[in-house]
């Protein structure tokens, strides 16, 4: 700091005073004694004697250095006078100088130091030293290590080695301080190269930053704590979504089971009749032989009877296999076939009930996807339409099924006559577990799954709506 | 005996009428609507029916349907009750509910569940004193 100061310049006016003592000296004993002795020629002047122009004549240049010298003098002395005020302006900005600088240092809240090429501490202020728990004067003249946490003084000292070398260094960096007490002090250090009595030092400043930090780690483990529940919140959604999806496919398959069942009752309707025609077959046989009638002829009608009748049902259940077997490639396939085939498999468990299931229409439209899911979809609508009109119990009961193109899209409708959908039903009907259908009988999952077929899988629409006799859903792909 | 079979199923009509040739005179019917017209027409001839096989599942108009007609047939013709037909249900549906209804509200006698076993059909006619 002291080489900042302006320094006085040094008094270099001793020659000029002595010239102006001596040229002093010289005309005040010059000007009596040339008077005295050129009195005798002035008075023979005024006597006339001698006339004044000669006198002038033979005098002049010593007249003329005189006036020199006394001009000079004159000068000289207004020169002297005017540098003397000005050096006594220069120290006393000096001195204020020096009293704002040593003001501001040690009035300042951050800490400030010099510290010489040499590790000494050449300066501290009151701040820096009461935040380490010192007075100034006892860290003065101390090396710097002394003050600086053994862990942190490695990178301490690099920094301050490579800023003397003139190396890039950062400004500022953090530090663990030592306190006289033992404890430790987080701190800011600020630091430039400078100079000292004209070798290179080191100035700067220091800010305790222990409160900053202690509130930067607080926020920090808040933020952690934050990012910990977000992760925890994070996982127990993504298990909960997954358990929801999870129960979704256990929901799903139960449903799929369930509609499996369903084929399966009407594959056994379907079996049941020539299963029954083929066991009165072979009784008939037997009777037919006990009465002496089982020609040959008798008997290869019968075998025919009864293989034609084996044929059929073995080919029954290839079909329900094939066309509900789950886990088949995505291929192309016909809608009109699709669903001809499918109402096939759901007509006979209809016939049981006297409902008549009718298809109409046509559609050329071939579709990429899976053909059992779409039946699938399609059975559920059937088996609702069928459900509904068992339990109003509808006389002469019908589903309809029909077919139409409109703008490259194929349209199937189903319709049912029994009287439709009450209209705050309607609004949910495709909702996931909602059922109308008693407790046991409905798991409110068909509707949604063949939505959930069609619209997601198939990238088509569901729609449904109250006809004039019932309920008419519409599947548009 | 006399006897009427109402069944849909040709094959299956047929098999019957052979099963129970030996111990009637039997009628058959292709569904409900004409096996109630044949039994209304036998009891306007005095001669009614004394067994009918009643397939439930079968198409224009079922069993159930038609067993209720025939006992209201019967009751417009005061038919006294130990001259009422034995009706037996023949059905597919080897359901309870099925049975139930057909039981309870169609008032029938019995029910055979396909395949119908000629021995089980002769053992519930004795049951029912139709045939020694």
């Amino acid at each position: 700091m002291t080489e900042q100061a302006p320094k006085p310049r040094p008094f270099r006016a001793a020659p000029l005073m002595l010239a102006i003592l001596i040229g002093t000296l010289l005309c005040a004993g010059a000007v009596p004694g040339y008077a005295l002795a050129t009195a005798p020629v002035a008075v023979a002047a005024a006597d006339g004697a001698v006339s004044w122009d000669n006198l002038y004549r033979e005098h002049r240049l010593i007249a003329w250095a005189v006036a020199l010298v006394v001009a000079l003098q004159t000068v000289a002395i207004i020169v002297l006078t005017n540098g003397a005020r000005q050096r006594h302006r220069a120290s006393r900005m000096l001195r204020e100088s020096e009293e704002r600088f040593r003001m501001l240092a040690e009035s300042s809240l951050t800490g400030t130091y010099l510290v010489s090429g040499d590790e000494t501490v050449l300066y501290v202020n009151r701040t820096l030293a009461e935040m380490l728990g010192y007075r100034p004067e006892e860290i003065i003249g101390s090396n710097f290590r002394s003050f600086i946490c053994p862990e942190d003084q490695q990178q301490v000292v690099s920094n301050y080695d490579k800023r003397l070398a003139g190396q890039a260094v950062p400004a500022n960096y953090e530090v663990r301080g030592l306190h006289r007490s033992g404890r430790l002090i987080e701190l800011e250090l600020f630091a430039s190269i400078s100079r000292s009595c004209g070798e290179p030092a080191i100035i700067g400043t220091v800010l305790d930053i222990s409160a900053r930090k202690q509130a930067e780690r607080a926020v920090h483990s808040h933020q952690q704590q934050l990012e910990e529940m977000n992760r925890i919140l994070e996982q127990r959604i993504t298990e909960e979504v997954e358990k929801c999806r999870e129960m979704d496919r256990v929901v799903m398959q139960q449903a799929r089971f369930a509609a499996m069942g369903e084929m399966i009752g009407n594959i056994a309707h379907q079996w049941r009749q020539p299963l029954n025609t083929l066991g009165l077959v072979i009784q008939r046989m037997q009777m037919e032989h006990e009465k002496g009638n089982l020609t040959r002829e008798v008997m290869e009608e019968r075998v025919a009877t009864g293989m034609d009748l084996l044929l059929c049902l073995s080919r029954t259940i290839d079909d329900f296999r094939n066309f509900f077997r789950p886990g088949l490639e995505p291929r192309s396939f016909s809608l009109s076939k699709a669903i001809s085939t499918t109402v096939d498999f759901f007509e006979p468990g209809c016939a049981a009930h006297g409902i008549r299931v009718t298809v109409e229409g046509n559609c050329t439209l071939r579709y990429n996807g899976h053909v059992n899911e779409f039946a699938q979809a399609l059975l559920n609508i059937l088996n609702n339409a069928r459900d509904a009109l068992e339990e109003r119990k509808v006389r002469q009961p019908v589903i309809t099924v029909s077919l139409s193109e409109a703008e490259g899209r194929g349209i199937v409708a189903i319709r049912d006559n029994a009287g439709g959908i009450a209209p705050a039903v309607l609004e949910r009907i495709f909702d996931p577990y909602f059922t109308t259908k008693e407790e046991g009988r409905g798991t409110g999952i068909g509707l949604y799954m063949a939505r959930s077929i069609i619209e997601r899988q198939m990238q088509g629409r569901i729609d449904v709506r109250n006809s004039r006799e019932g309920a008419e859903f519409t599947i548009t792909l | 005996m006399r006897c009427l079979i109402v069944e849909d199923n040709a094959m299956a009509r047929e098999g019957l009428r052979y099963f129970l040739a030996d111990h009637a005179e039997i009628e058959l019917a292709e569904n409900g609507r004409e096996g109630v017209a044949l039994f209304q027409q036998a009891l306007c001839d005095h001669k009614p029916f004394d067994l009918v096989l009643l397939d439930i599942i079968m198409p224009e108009m079922d069993g159930q349907e038609a067993l209720k007609l025939i006992r209201l047939a019967e009751q417009h013709d005061l038919t006294p009750d130990r001259k009422k037909a034995v009706i037996i249900m023949t059905t597919a549906l080897n359901s309870p509910e099925n049975m139930e209804e057909a039981l309870w509200e169609g008032d029938c006698t019995d029910y055979l569940v396909k395949p119908i076993v000629r021995a089980d059909l002769l053992a519930m006619l004795r049951r029912h004193g139709l045939i020694q």
